[in-house]
C-alpha cells in the first residue's frame, strides 16, 4: 500500500445489524471523536442470524461496558454454564462440556494424573472418565440441573463455575442499537454491493444497493458477503477446515413452541450427516444445524457455509471480521467468539495515518492466532468422535491441525496439556474434554508414584463431598431464572 | 509400586559439578529424594568449571523456592547482592544510559498500555508537556538509580508491588550451596574423571561411564552437564551444533574479579565497547568482571588490556579468558541423554540468561521426565521448547546490538548492516513504527524487557494507540505526575542496599566460601 501519512479521519463499518452494532459499539467506545464512524446497516437480509452462547466474563462486555445478564432481563437470554455434547462419541453418549477454574492439585500434581494412577492399581485405565467425573464442578452442576454464579471466594467451589449468556445474535444487536450515542456516527441504511479500488489497492468507496457511494479511510467489513469481491492490496490466503467439518449447508431456526425450561443449556448434538447446536433462549430454542448436503437432506432453507479462516483479512485499508473473514460454525459459538476477539484485536491497531500496513500485520498476526485457538477447540469432539457413518469415520482419519496434533499426543502419552500464547480455553476446559472424549493416557506424572494412596483416598473423598455439598444448596437451574426473569419484568 | 506401562528410570547419573550440575541434582533430588530413584552425579576436580553467570534472572527465585531454599541462608553462602535489573551504557550512541528493570513501567491508566500514553507525551507533535524519562515510571530503575532496596510488598496498589528481583552472586559458591542441598537430598557424588563411555549398540543409548580409577558407573537417564565439550552429547553421540555466531559474533572473554570501590548499586553493569561489550557484577566482597568481544575486531591483548584498564577497583586475580562460539545442540535431548547448561548451547551472558537457561532444562525435563526408553514424545517435546527458549533469548540478545546508532566501529556498523532475522525486524519496525511490543505468554523476555532496550536504545515509537487519545491533555499529565511521585515517594521509604543485606541476616562470611 502506498505510504500516506495523512491522519485517518473516517471509518466506514457495514453488515447485518447482528455483527454491526457489536463492533460499532466496541469502536465508538474505544476511538477518539476525531474518528468519524459511518455504520452502514444491511437490515433487508431474512437470514437468521442465529444465537451464542459466550461466557458472562468476556473482555467485550466490560469493553463496552455492558453487564451481560442484561440481556436476560432485556431480552430472551438464558444463563447457562455450558455446553451439552450428545451423541458425539455414539448414539446415546452425552458429556457436558464447561468453563471452569483449576481443580486443586495435590503436592503439585494434578488429580487427572492421581485419577489415572488409580484406575491403573485396579487395571482399568479407561475408568479415568468415570474416575473424573465427580470432580467435574460445572459438568455436575449443570447434570443435576442446577445453577450458581461464579464466586469470589477462594475457598469456595462456586469459584470455578464461569456462567455463560445464551442469546439470540439478532437481539443482542438490537439490545445495542439504542445504547449508540446519538450523533457519534453517521448511520445508513442500505447494503453494500460493490467497492471502489483505487491505486495501491485501497478502497475509496463502497457503493450501496441504491448506488450510493461511501467514501472513508478505511473499511470494516462484517458483512459476509461482500469480502469474498473484494480484491485490493493482495491476495488474500485461507485455511479450509473442511476436512474437520465437511459441512457445506447451513440451517438456522427457532422454534417458539419448544419448552426450554427443560433444556436451559446449550445443546451440540451429532448427527449421522451433520450435527446441530441448539440454544435455549426465554421464547424458544434457536437451532443451526450444519450438514453436508451430500449426506442429509434438511427441510427448509439453507444457506451455503465453508467451514475455513482466512490468514490475512486485513489487506489494505479493508478489514473483514467474523464471518466475511471465518466460518467457524456454532460449535463453542465459535463465529461470534472470533468476530469480538477480531474486534478486540482491530482496536488495539487502529492506525493514527492512513499508512497501515504495520497495524494490517499486527492484527492479522493476531486474529490468525485466535482463529488458531478456536479451531483446535472446536476441532476436538469433532476429530475424537467415535460414531460409525463413514462422514465421521473420515473425520476421524483426517489430518489434524499441527497445533492440535501435538497437543493431542502430549495428553495422550502423559496426561500433559500444551499451553500456546494466548490460550482462549482454560487447561481445564481442554483437560476435561479431552477425558470425555476418551484420551485416556498412557503415563501419568511419574511423582504420583510416590504419593500414598491409602492417605489420599479420604482427601479425596472430602473434596468430592464438598463439591456434593455445593451443588444440593444450590437452586435448581430453571427456578434460578424464573426468579431472575420475574424479578426484571417486575422492576420493568 | 507403579502402575505405569513402561519402565520407570531409576538411575539417573549427572555428568559434571559446575552450576547445571549441581542444579539439576538438587532439582532432581528434592523431586525424587527419600525414593528408589538413585541420583549420581560424577565430577572431577582437575577439571575446572566456568562457573557460568554471577548474575540472574528473577526466575532464580521461583527455582529456589520450589526447592524450599531460605533464601537469606543462600544469599549469605554466595555473597549475593541484590539485582534490580541491567544497566546499559553507550549502547544506543556513546554517553547513552538505561536500565533493563525486573519490573514494569507505570500503571494501568486506560484501555492502551501505558508506554502508549508516554508516548503521547513525549511526543513533539500535540506535545502535551515533558514526558520525563520512561525509567522515572519504573520502581525497580528509580530504586536501583538511588541504591535502594525492599522486597516486593503485599499491597495489590502499591509501586512495591510491581517488580520482582534476582541476585549477583558467586556461581561457584552457588553450586556448593546446592550440591550440600542436594546431597542432603539423597544424591550422591562421584569423584572421578571419566575415560570411557558405553552404549547399547542396538538403541545407541548411553548406558555408563568408567572412571579413570576404573569404577564403572551405570544409569538409566544421563544428564550431560559436562561444559562446552558436551562429553556425551557430542563426544558420544554427535548430535551436531547449531552455530549462530553470524547473529551473535563475539566469540571471546576475558574476566576478572576486582576490589570494590564504593557503594556498588544493586543492579549488574554492561558497557558497551569498541569490540563487544563489559560486564560489571557486584558480589557482597568484589566485582566480577568480564570484556566480551569478537576477535575478529580486536586483537586478545587489546582486549584485556580494554578490561584491566577500565577496573573500579584493585584487581583480585590474573584474567582469565574464555572462548565460545554462540548456538545450541541441534537437539539437547538425544536418545537417553539431555544437555543442560554450556553442553547446550551458549548465549552470551549479556541478560544473564546462563543460569535461566539451565533453569528452564531442568523445569522441562521434570515436566516431561521420561521412562527408561525415553520415548519420541517427550524428546521432542522438551527439544522443542528449549528451541523456542533458545531461539527467543537469542533474538532478544541480537536486539541490543542491531538497535544501535554507533558508528564508531566495525562491530557496529556491521551488525546495523547485517542480515536480521525476519522475526526480530518486524518486531524493531512494529514497535517504532507504531509502539506495538512482542508480547508472548512463554518466554523469558516479556514486554517490559523489550520496551527498556527500544526506548533505552532511541527506538521510540511513531505513532501511539489511538485509544490513548480518549484521555485530555490535563488528565493524561496529571496522570503520569502522580505515577512519578508516587514511585519517588516509595523509594525514599526504602532502605540503602548494603543496609538491607545486612538487617536481612544475608551478609557474606569469607570463611564460609571455605
Amino acid at each position: 500500500m502506498r505510504e500516506n501519512n495523512a491522519p485517518l479521519t473516517s471509518i466506514a463499518i457495514f453488515g447485518q445489524s447482528h455483527a454491526l452494532w457489536p463492533v460499532a459499539t466496541l469502536m465508538e467506545t474505544m476511538l477518539p471523536d476525531r474518528i468519524a464512524l459511518i455504520l452502514i446497516e444491511n437490515m433487508s437480509s431474512s437470514e437468521l442470524p442465529g444465537a451464542a452462547s459466550l461466557a458472562c466474563d468476556n473482555p467485550f462486555f466490560e469493553q463496552i461496558g455492558f453487564n451481560a445478564r442484561d440481556l436476560v432481563r432485556d431480552g430472551t437470554a438464558m444463563l447457562g454454564l455450558g455446553t451439552d455434547c450428545q451423541d458425539w462419541r455414539e448414539e446415546g453418549s452425552r458429556f457436558f462440556t464447561a468453563p471452569s477454574g483449576k481443580l486443586p492439585a495435590v503436592n503439585d500434581i494434578a488429580l487427572h494424573h492421581i485419577m489415572l494412577r488409580a484406575a491403573k492399581m485396579h487395571g482399568e485405565p479407561d475408568r479415568l472418565a468415570y474416575l473424573f467425573q465427580p470432580l467435574r464442578f460445572a459438568a455436575r452442576v449443570a447434570q443435576t440441573r442446577k445453577f450458581a454464579d461464579r464466586s469470589d471466594d477462594p475457598n469456595s467451589p462456586l469459584r470455578m463455575l464461569a456462567p455463560t449468556i445464551q442469546f439470540d445474535r439478532g437481539a443482542f444487536g438490537a439490545q445495542l442499537k439504542p445504547r449508540f450515542p446519538q450523533g457519534r456516527a453517521q448511520i445508513v441504511t442500505g447494503e453494500a454491493r460493490d467497492a471502489v479500488v483505487g491505486e495501491g489497492g485501497v478502497v475509496r468507496s463502497v457503493t450501496l444497493s441504491d448506488g450510493q457511494h461511501i467514501a472513508a479511510d478505511m473499511f470494516v467489513d462484517v458483512s459476509g458477503e461482500l469480502s469474498r469481491l473484494v480484491q485490493n492490496a493482495e491476495p488474500l490466503r485461507t485455511h479450509s477446515l473442511a476436512h474437520i467439518m465437511p459441512f457445506d449447508r447451513v440451517a438456522r431456526s427457532f422454534d417458539a413452541g419448544k419448552e426450554p425450561l427443560d433444556h436451559l443449556h446449550t445443546i451440540a448434538r451429532a448427527l449421522p450427516g451433520g450435527m446441530v447446536v441448539e440454544t435455549a433462549l426465554q421464547n424458544g430454542i434457536a437451532s443451526e444445524l450444519l450438514f453436508s448436503a451430500e449426506a442429509a437432506d434438511a427441510d427448509g432453507a439453507s444457506s451455503s457455509f465453508a467451514p475455513g479462516f482466512c490468514e490475512n483479512p486485513w489487506t489494505g485499508n479493508y478489514v473483514r471480521l467474523g464471518g466475511a473473514a471465518a466460518q467457524l460454525g456454532p460449535y463453542q459459538s465459535a463465529d461470534m467468539m472470533l468476530l469480538l476477539e477480531q474486534a478486540g484485536h482491530l482496536v488495539r491497531a487502529i492506525p493514527a495515518t492512513r499508512s497501515m500496513d504495520i497495524e494490517a500485520t499486527e492484527f492479522n498476526r493476531n486474529q490468525l492466532g485466535s482463529a488458531r485457538q478456536l479451531r483446535d477447540f472446536l476441532a476436538l469432539p469433532f476429530v475424537l468422535n467415535g460414531r460409525d457413518e463413514p462422514l465421521w469415520a473420515d473425520i476421524r482419519d483426517a489430518d489434524r491441525p499441527a497445533q492440535l496434533r501435538l497437543r493431542l499426543s502430549q495428553f495422550a502419552s502423559r496426561g500433559r496439556f500444551v499451553e500456546f500464547d494466548h490460550e482462549l480455553f482454560d487447561e481445564q476446559s481442554w483437560i476435561e474434554m479431552m477425558i470425555g472424549f476418551g484420551v485416556t493416557p498412557d503415563r501419568y506424572d511419574p511423582s504420583t508414584d510416590y504419593l500414598d494412596m491409602k492417605r489420599l483416598a479420604p482427601l479425596l473423598k472430602q473434596m468430592v463431598g464438598g463439591l456434593t455439598q455445593a451443588i444440593e444448596a444450590m437452586p435448581r437451574h430453571g427456578d434460578y431464572m424464573h426468579d431472575m426473569i420475574t424479578a426484571a419484568r417486575q422492576v420493568k | 509400586m507403579t502402575g505405569q506401562s513402561g519402565q520407570p528410570v531409576r538411575d539417573i547419573v549427572i555428568i559434571g559439578g559446575g552450576t547445571a550440575g549441581w542444579m539439576a541434582a538438587a532439582a532432581l533430588a528434592h523431586r525424587f529424594g527419600g525414593t528408589d530413584m538413585s541420583i549420581t552425579l560424577v565430577e572431577s576436580a582437575e577439571i575446572g568449571i566456568v562457573g557460568v553467570g554471577e548474575a540472574t534472572l528473577p526466575q532464580i527465585r521461583y527455582f529456589n523456592r520450589s526447592l524450599g531454599i531460605d533464601e537469606r541462608e543462600m544469599m549469605a553462602r554466595t555473597s549475593a547482592t541484590i539485582k534490580l535489573g541491567i544497566e546499559f551504557c553507550d549502547w544506543g550512541k556513546a554517553g547513552d544510559q538505561y536500565i533493563h528493570p525486573f519490573g514494569a513501567h507505570g500503571e494501568v491508566i486506560g484501555p492502551a498500555d501505558f508506554h502508549h500514553y508516554w508516548a503521547r507525551q513525549n511526543r513533539g507533535q500535540n506535545s502535551d508537556g515533558d514526558a520525563h524519562a520512561f525509567g522515572d515510571y519504573c520502581y525497580p530503575i528509580v530504586a536501583a538509580k538511588n541504591d535502594r532496596f525492599a522486597p516486593p510488598d503485599d499491597e495489590p496498589d502499591s509501586a512495591l508491588t510491581a517488580f520482582s528481583y534476582a541476585f549477583q552472586f558467586d556461581a561457584s559458591l552457588y553450586g556448593v550451596f546446592l550440591s550440600d542441598f542436594a546431597k542432603q537430598k539423597g544424591a550422591k557424588r562421584v569423584e572421578g574423571k571419566i575415560v570411557s563411555v558405553q552404549t547399547n549398540s542396538e538403541t545407541g543409548f548411553v548406558t555408563g561411564v568408567t572412571l579413570e580409577s576404573g569404577t564403572a558407573i551405570t544409569g538409566d537417564l544421563f544428564i550431560d552437564c559436562s561444559g562446552f565439550r558436551g562429553l556425551l552429547i557430542e563426544q558420544e553421540l554427535e548430535t551436531g551444533y547449531e552455530d549462530w555466531s553470524e547473529y551473535l559474533p563475539c566469540n571471546r572473554a576475558y574476566a576478572v574479579p576486582c576490589a570494590i570501590a564504593g557503594p556498588v548499586g544493586p543492579y549488574t553493569r554492561a558497557t558497551a565497547r569498541k569490540a563487544g561489550w563489559q560486564w560489571r557484577i557486584p558480589l557482597q566482597h568484589r566485582i566480577g568482571n568480564g570484556h566480551v568481544y569478537c576477535d575478529r575486531y580486536i586483537s586478545d591483548q587489546d582486549a584485556v588490556d580494554q578490561l584491566m584498564t577500565t577496573l573500579e577497583g584493585e584487581p583480585l586475580a590474573d584474567p582469565k579468558q574464555l572462548y565460545f562460539k554462540t548456538g545450541k545442540r541441534r537437539t539437547l535431548w538425544n536418545r537417553n541423554v539431555v544437555a543442560i547448561g554450556l553442553s547446550g548451547g551458549f548465549l552470551e551472558p549479556l541478560e544473564s540468561t546462563s543460569i535461566d537457561i539451565i533453569q528452564s532444562g531442568i523445569i522441562n525435563l521434570l515436566a516431561l521426565f521420561p521412562q527408561r526408553e525415553c520415548a519420541a514424545v517427550d524428546r521432542d517435546e522438551y527439544n522443542r521448547l528449549m528451541d523456542l527458549e533458545f531461539e527467543r533469548v537469542r533474538d532478544f540478545l541480537m536486539l541490543h546490538y542491531v538497535a544501535t546508532q554507533r558508528d564508531d566501529a566495525e562491530l557496529w556498523r556491521d551488525m546495523r548492516n547485517m542480515e536480521w532475522p525476519d522475526s526480530l525486524r518486524y518486531k524493531i519496525d512494529a514497535f517504532r513504527r507504531r509502539g506495538i511490543v512482542p508480547e508472548y505468554t512463554h518466554g523469558l523476555f516479556l514486554p517490559p524487557s523489550w520496551l527498556s532496550v527500544f526506548i533505552g536504545q532511541n527506538i521510540v515509537p511513531e505513532a501511539y494507540d489511538t485509544r490513548v487519545d480518549l484521555m485530555s491533555k490535563d488528565e493524561l499529565a496529571a496522570n503520569l505526575k502522580r505515577i512519578r511521585a508516587s514511585i519517588a515517594e516509595a523509594v525514599s521509604r526504602t532502605s540503602l542496599h548494603g543496609d538491607f543485606i545486612k538487617s536481612y541476616g544475608a551478609t557474606f562470611q569469607a570463611a564460609d566460601a571455605g
